[in-house]
């Protein structure tokens, strides 16, 4: 156990008794010791648990859980630690349950497409584990380098990919959650349909507020035989998303669809010198994947339908390693924006596909409004957009027109039939817009969900539900991580 | 068995909730639940006086089982308590469809078949096929997750939920989710209603995905024993002989088959076997080089599969790999799936490599016993049905006794679809209940704590 200065909130008794379960040199306390788990990929807010406890094994994450259900502690189960909104953010007198040592593949089935993993596995590892016999596992989100599967079932988190193949919730057939209480139970497993209520599908996207995730049965999927990768370039955003709603509409189902405005192009070129027009208005990243005999046919297709909504020039990756640096410099855009300003936000509504290019055109006219500059890079196959609001912390007024303009986003994609959150989470950051989406009828019924997995609230408390009574602030944007 | 108790007393109320004119008596027979006759058949034309006609039903304890096509409701335990059979056909709209976002918004009452077609004026559909037909309805579908062959290239209707509308035991209506592909706000409630027979709430609307129809399919048949009794005839499982004459499977060259089929580039997205005589048959959907390619390819892979397979010199002779037409080849194995024995329906979970040792052993379980036999798998799911003929109660619950502890080893499990209502209560319908029954138990009690919606028929007697 570290030593520090000050006491922590947890009782030593109690930090004993976890001593004992995972090892002394597992149990963190002390400002130094906790700093890095003060905050997750959502930076608004930070603040350092009372202490960190890294479990070896689900029997140890059951002990563990055990001793602060006893103690009525409240915990919070983290991962990597990339969440864009907060879900692994503790509150002061919270345990952090780290699963980073959690990080075995145990089984990998390719006759019958599963692997049987270990919460604190990255999500690369799995395909990169599999992928010599041509399997993948399909949800690939940006950070998927960094984060880990129990905190992908965690938010059901999504990736360009998932146009064609589906969100964590479809490629995950079993569970092993440790209740709140410390019990432990499975869910789902390798046999698909059991019978019985949907637990699986009911705790993929839970936050953190069910249980915490042991184990994982996921789904294996055959890699493709080919594919086909697209740049296509515009001369203006509007022509951009009309591409990609008539691509979906002319039956066309792209593997990937995503879409990059000129700031971003600016700020991922400046990065990475892969070659993109930086006058170009929008650029569109088209894959297609699939069966050899199939693939210029769907990628022709897909060409055609840029040229005519006036693409001034389309680019085909001629090797597999130019396809994999443009895809590197898609999924790192975020990082690159932070050559453009000093601080950022990223925004992860939603919006029907054909209402693209309005909430484009929306988000360019609040932009203007509030005098931001607003960069985009997002899902729009899936009309996930990512708005990123550039601003300067330093300057009060930017900081507020910033919350300003977020808000009027959000709003407006909720207006559009959409949603405030399609892979990010709602976490601590859109706690309150969770009742502007929902009725309270609605709340209630997930409430009840929760109060049966989670009687006490001690299992990451504060995330996706308004408290009663108390109304969330209206927080200060510093500076907002990659997605 | 049918006990009704006096209809007078709950019938005013209800005339108020609903309209006058959407109340009726039961039809002993057309409306019974495994014999049990309900009191009255209520059909709310709309969402509003349908959650009043639950929001009465849960003030006095009225049990309530919610229908849609009533394909299905043979499904499930023996109904502990019924008094109205809540008729979800007055909802049968189309509410929203956005052909270009490949999404729609459907009442639970609609039919597959009205959906399909309105879906179809668009060059798209909903990548469902279950047995039951395009009578059952969305909600129905949605109840029971049924599912048909064409979930082993489109993924199960809960993998195509957006987003849902349920109205609760209590009457309060409740939405989930949303009208967009991608969507994580709040906890995903659509897929705790999705397969949960009603039991926690009555679905009255649901968003989908949908899917830009492929413009080719083909299949290819692979017969397993063509050397075999079954040579001859046209093969069609829906008319599946008795056992009696069709020669045992070979089940590990079924398994090589499926195993090749399954790790090739050309994915399947139909892989159904079916029998006796057992025969495979193999669906690809795409452009039409695509399809043309994985024909020629799964034909190719059977051939080889039976090469390798040399040595066991019968069945090697025996295999034969030929194109057939998608519309055949998919009839066919509906049909199979729906079946034409009639006495029980069974079906058996279990890993996907397992599927041919489960048919071999029933089989060989079934032909000891002496009992009529025929089966149809989703193979890539490791779902098995199995359709038996009449035979003695006590042989039925045997062999549906070893069966449950056959897919036990492996982890899986076992449910009665249809049985006659007499052996019910001495079957396991539901198979082994779950560990976690505790926590379903618990969603039940907040969810309709009077135990008004479908009492005693889903999981471990919920």
């Amino acid at each position: 156990m570290s030593k520090s200065a000050m006491p922590s909130a947890v009782h030593p008794s109690v930090l004993a008794r976890l001593a004992a379960i995972v090892g002394p040199q597992y149990v963190l306390t002390g400002a130094s010791a906790t700093l890095v788990y003060d905050c997750d990929g959502y930076t608004l807010e930070r603040q350092s648990p009372a202490a960190v406890v890294l479990p070896g094994s689900g029997a140890e994450v059951a002990q563990v859980v055990r001793v602060l259900h006893e103690a009525g502690i409240p915990f919070v189960p983290r991962g990597a630690g990339t969440s864009l909104s907060g879900a692994a953010v503790p509150s002061p007198e919270a345990v952090v349950i780290s699963l980073a040592r959690m990080n075995r593949i145990l089984e990998v089935d390719l006759r019958n497409r599963r692997a049987v993993v270990e919460p604190g596995v990255v999500n690369a590892w799995i395909t990169r584990a599999v992928a010599p016999q041509g399997y993948q596992y399909a949800p690939d989100p940006s950070s998927q380098g960094a984060c880990t599967i129990g905190g992908n079932v965690g938010t059901n988190a999504g990736g360009p990919h998932t146009l064609k193949y589906g969100v964590t919730v479809n490629h995950i057939l079993g569970l092993e959650l440790v209740l709140p209480d410390g019990q432990v139970v499975a869910m789902g497993g390798p046999v698909e349909d059991l019978p019985g209520y949907d637990l699986v599908g009911l705790v993929t996207g839970h936050e953190g507020t069910l249980g915490i995730v042991t184990k994982i049965v996921v789904r294996l999927v055959r890699e493709p035989e080919g594919c086909r990768t697209l740049l296509a370039v515009f001369d203006s955003v509007d022509d951009a998303t009309r591409t990609v709603s008539q691509i979906i509409e002319e039956g066309i189902v792209p593997a990937a669809l995503e879409m990059m405005d000129n700031l971003v192009i600016q700020a991922v070129e400046e990065a990475f010198q892969f070659g993109f027009p930086t006058d170009a208005a929008a650029v569109l990243i088209i894959e297609v994947d699939g069966l050899e005999a199939g693939l210029d046919e769907q990628a022709g297709a897909a060409a055609r339908i840029c040229r005519a909504n006036r693409a001034r020039e389309i680019r085909a990756a001629r090797t597999e390693d130019e396809r994999r640096r443009l895809w590197a410099a898609r999924k790192k855009a975020f990082g690159a924006l932070g050559r453009l300003a000093p601080s950022y936000v990223t925004q992860d509504g939603v919006v029907p596909r054909t209402r693209l290019p309005e909430i484009l055109a929306f988000i360019g006219e609040v932009g203007r409004r509030y005098r931001l500059r607003i960069a985009n890079v997002f899902h729009a196959g899936d009309g996930n957009i990512h708005p990123i609001l550039l601003y300067d912390e330093r300057d009060p007024d930017e900081v507020r027109r910033v919350i300003l303009a977020s808000d009027e986003i959000l709003n407006a994609c909720i207006d559009m039939g959409g949603s405030v959150t399609g892979e990010h989470g709602v976490g601590i950051e859109k706690v309150r817009h969770m009742e502007r989406m929902f009725a309270p009828a609605d709340l209630e019924a997930m409430l009840d969900v929760r109060a049966v997995f989670n009687p006490k609230g001690l299992c990451n408390p504060g995330k996706i539900f308004p408290s009663p009574g108390g109304c969330v602030e209206l927080q200060r944007p510093r500076r907002a991580a990659p997605a | 068995m049918a006990e009704a108790g006096p209809v007078a007393s709950i019938l005013q109320p209800l005339m108020a909730a609903a309209g006058a004119q959407h109340v009726r008596p039961a039809d002993p027979t057309a409306d019974a639940i495994d014999g049990v006759v309900p009191r009255l058949v209520v059909a709310p034309p709309d969402e509003a006086s349908l959650a009043r006609v639950l929001a009465h039903c849960h003030r006095h304890r009225l049990a309530v089982a919610p229908r849609g096509g009533g394909t299905q409701l043979g499904l499930g335990g023996m109904p502990e308590r019924l008094d109205i059979l809540l008729d979800v056909g007055g909802l049968a709209r189309i509410v929203h469809y956005e052909p270009a976002d490949l999404t729609v918004t459907v009442q639970a009452g609609m039919r597959l078949g009205d959906l399909q077609a309105e879906l179809g004026r668009h060059g798209q559909f909903l990548p469902v096929d279950p047995p039951a037909g395009d009578g059952a309805t969305i909600g129905g579908l949605l109840a029971t997750a049924a599912s048909g062959p064409l979930r082993t290239g489109f993924g199960h209707l809960r993998d195509r939920l957006l987003g849902m509308r349920v109205v609760r035991a209590d009457g309060r209506v409740v939405r989930s989710g949303g009208r967009v592909v991608k969507n994580v706000a709040g906890y995903d409630m659509g897929r705790l209603h999705t397969g949960a027979l009603g039991t926690l709430g009555v679905i009255v609307e649901a968003t989908f995905k949908v899917q830009p129809r492929p413009p080719a399919w083909g299949a290819v048949r692979v017969q397993l024993d063509a050397s075999g009794e079954g040579a001859g005839m046209a093969p069609s499982g829906a008319s599946a002989a008795p056992a009696a004459g069709a020669p045992p499977l070979d089940a590990d060259l079924l398994e090589a088959l499926l195993a090749a089929l399954l790790d090739a580039p050309a994915q399947p997205v139909m892989l159904e076997v079916l029998g006796p005589p057992a025969q495979l048959l193999v669906g690809f959907a795409g452009t039409q080089g695509e399809v043309a390619f994985a024909v020629q390819q799964a034909c190719r892979m059977a051939a080889a599969v039976a090469d390798a397979s040399g040595a066991r010199a019968r069945t090697a002779a025996a295999v034969k790999a030929e194109p057939v037409p998608w519309p055949k080849a998919h009839g066919q194995a509906l049909a199979a799936h729906r079946g034409s024995l009639p006495s029980l329906t069974v079906r058996l979970h279990g890993p996907s490599d397992r599927v041919a040792a489960v048919i071999a052993q029933v089989g060989a379980d079934a032909a000891a016993a002496g009992v009529p036999w025929a089966y149809a798998a989703h193979a890539a799911a490791g779902v098995v049905r199995v359709h038996l003929g009449q035979g003695p109660a006590e042989t039925h619950q045997s062999l549906i006794q070893r069966w449950l502890a056959l897919c036990g080893q492996w982890g899986g499990n076992l449910v009665v679809e249809a049985a006659p209502a007499a052996l019910k209560p001495s079957l396991p319908v539901w198979g082994q209940p779950p560990s976690t029954l505790f926590l379903m138990r618990a969603l039940k009690d907040k969810f309709d704590p009077h135990r008004i919606l479908n009492p005693g028929r889903f999981v471990g007697g919920i």
